[in-house]
């Protein structure tokens, strides 16, 4: 509860300048919609599937039957939208009496809140992407082994991955052991991408665009990605990164320092946010106290339906 | 004996404010029911169903009465979220048959209950009116005015698996004090009472 004990500096004019954080310290540009698949949601929760195709076409020999093969109904991924809310209350004297004007402006405060908190689950999507956040294969977003649901038969068949996976019948978009940002460690990233199966092995189109950092690996990366040299050698190569029209966003809501990742274009992974109720602010006074209540409001929910499309190193 | 015991709900606040409701990570492997007393796991924050030990002492205090039945997993609040973090499990209980070459991942019905590792409870303040069933031991009983202001037990109903004002749990084993009859119903045998917890037997909200 704010009163006017707590707020005296705002009952008297003369002071020059409020400096409100919430307003004068502008809150950085919304980040997780550049990476995000954002959606719409009119449910308690959203369930997405996946389903595998059939697997590659065999020869049929002259006169002999052909091979029937199946769609592949692989697991189920829920959305569960969690509630966010945040309140303030002021007494109906400290209202009337705020020579500023600040007290009405808390709504612009509780925005910055909500912005936050929404920049923050979504993004721990990738910082709990080696651990707790898993897919619909059941196992965390970024792992050195996928299953596939084509099994074993779908890294036979997938061209030139028996020096990527760590086991048949897996895809990893993860290195083993992890890798700090570095030059080769892209080229492994970027790999790791070019060879990236569906689910029976067949090669799916996929190309990073977007190397994903904590602000710690920001100098690093316009190094490695920005210069025409190939970086860190007295040799005159070409920086053969150039031509992988890499971009890297530096996301200030990541929690290591180490930690990064990689992901294509929008359409071609599946990070999903899904904005049940948007941001809704609303306020009333109560009867009894006559006390301003301001309250605002929001539901989503955030995370991946499938691994493939994304890449992520722990650091070492 | 059945008694048919009904849910226990709260019906109204002595303050007129909201029912104080706590959602707070499950146990593993609970399976109690909608108006189930519960309890917190002191070593690990999780609700659990009271285990009605009396006299209650600070390992079985009640937490209050839960709004909506538990799912049951197999660790204390599995894929429930951190502050700031999405729901992280797999977001429902049910989940039927399996997934070709991924044995970890699960297919969940269309339409089955979502879960996100937490379990909420009506918490037994003495603010808050609950209404439940009356009894005695097994057998459903009439309440009469003369049992207002009295103090009781809880039993669990072997039928239904609701629990019950039990009029036979009395002194040391008594937990609930009985402040009406439900005027809902024409008092007779079985037909609920209000009661408020005896705020010794409560356990500070989490």
């Amino acid at each position: 509860m704010m009163v006017r004990g707590t707020f005296a500096q705002t009952l008297a004019p003369g002071v020059h300048h409020w400096f409100l954080e919430f307003l004068d310290l502008q809150m950085r540009k919304e980040e997780y919609s550049t990476v995000f698949n954002i959606e719409n949601s009119t449910q308690a929760y959203e369930d997405e599937v996946v389903m595998a195709g059939t697997g590659p076409m065999p020869e049929k020999p002259e006169a002999s039957q052909v091979i029937y093969d199946d769609l592949v109904q692989g697991g189920t991924r829920r959305y569960v939208h969690l509630s966010y809310a945040l309140g303030s209350r002021a007494s109906w004297e400290l209202t009337e009496d705020d020579q500023y004007g600040i007290i009405k402006q808390v709504p612009k405060s509780h925005a910055r809140s909500a912005m936050f908190i929404r920049e923050q689950v979504a993004w721990n999507v990738l910082n709990l992407g080696f651990s707790t956040l898993t897919t619909a294969d059941g196992v965390s977003l970024f792992n050195t082994q996928h299953p596939l649901l084509g099994g074993v038969q779908a890294t036979n068949v997938a061209p030139g991955v028996s020096n990527i996976i760590v086991s048949g019948g897996t895809y990893p978009n993860r290195p083993t052991p992890d890798l700090d940002l570095s030059f080769t460690a892209i080229q492994v990233m970027i790999n790791q991408f070019e060879r990236m199966p569906d689910s029976q092995g067949i090669p799916i189109r996929v190309k990073p665009s977007t190397v994903l950092i904590p602000p710690e690996l920001k100098f690093t990366a316009r190094e490695i990605l920005g210069t025409p040299g190939k970086p860190y050698t007295a040799n005159n190569e070409l920086n053969s990164l150039l031509g992988e029209d890499l971009k890297f966003q530096v996301c200030h809501y990541l929690t290591s320092q180490s930690a990064w990742y990689a992901v294509p274009d929008k359409e071609y992974h599946q990070l999903k946010f899904f904005d049940r109720h948007p941001i809704d602010a609303d306020y009333d006074d109560d009867f009894d106290t006559r006390s301003t209540k301001i309250i605002t409001f929001q539901r989503f929910s955030a995370g991946a339906t499938s691994w493939q499309g994304t890449w992520g190193s722990n650091g070492p | 004996m059945a008694i048919s015991a009904v849910p226990i709900l709260p019906v109204k606040t002595i303050s007129g404010n909201q029912f104080e409701a706590t959602r707070v990570i499950i146990d593993a492997t609970q399976t109690f029911l909608q108006g189930t007393p519960v309890q917190i796991n002191t070593t690990n924050g999780a609700v659990k169903v009271w285990d009605g030990t009396t006299p209650i002492t600070s390992a079985h205090l009640i937490a209050g009465i839960s709004y909506e039945a538990a799912q049951s997993v197999a660790t204390a609040g599995l894929g429930a979220p951190l502050p700031y973090q999405p729901v992280v499990g797999t977001g429902s209980t049910i989940t039927f048959g399996s997934v070709q070459n991924q044995s970890a991942a699960v297919n969940i019905p269309m339409g089955a209950p979502f879960f996100d590792g937490r379990q909420g409870y009506f918490q037994g303040n003495a603010d808050t009116i609950f209404s439940a069933t009356f009894g005695t031991s097994g057998s459903p009983t009439t309440p009469l005015n003369t049992d207002v202001g009295l103090q009781y037990g809880l039993t669990i109903d072997t039928a239904g698996k609701f629990w019950y004002i039990d009029k036979g749990k009395t002194g040391t084993g008594a937990v609930v004090t009985v402040v009406g009859l439900d005027p809902r119903y024409t008092p007779a045998a079985g037909t609920n009472v209000l009661f408020v917890f005896i705020q010794a037997d409560i356990s500070t909200p989490a």
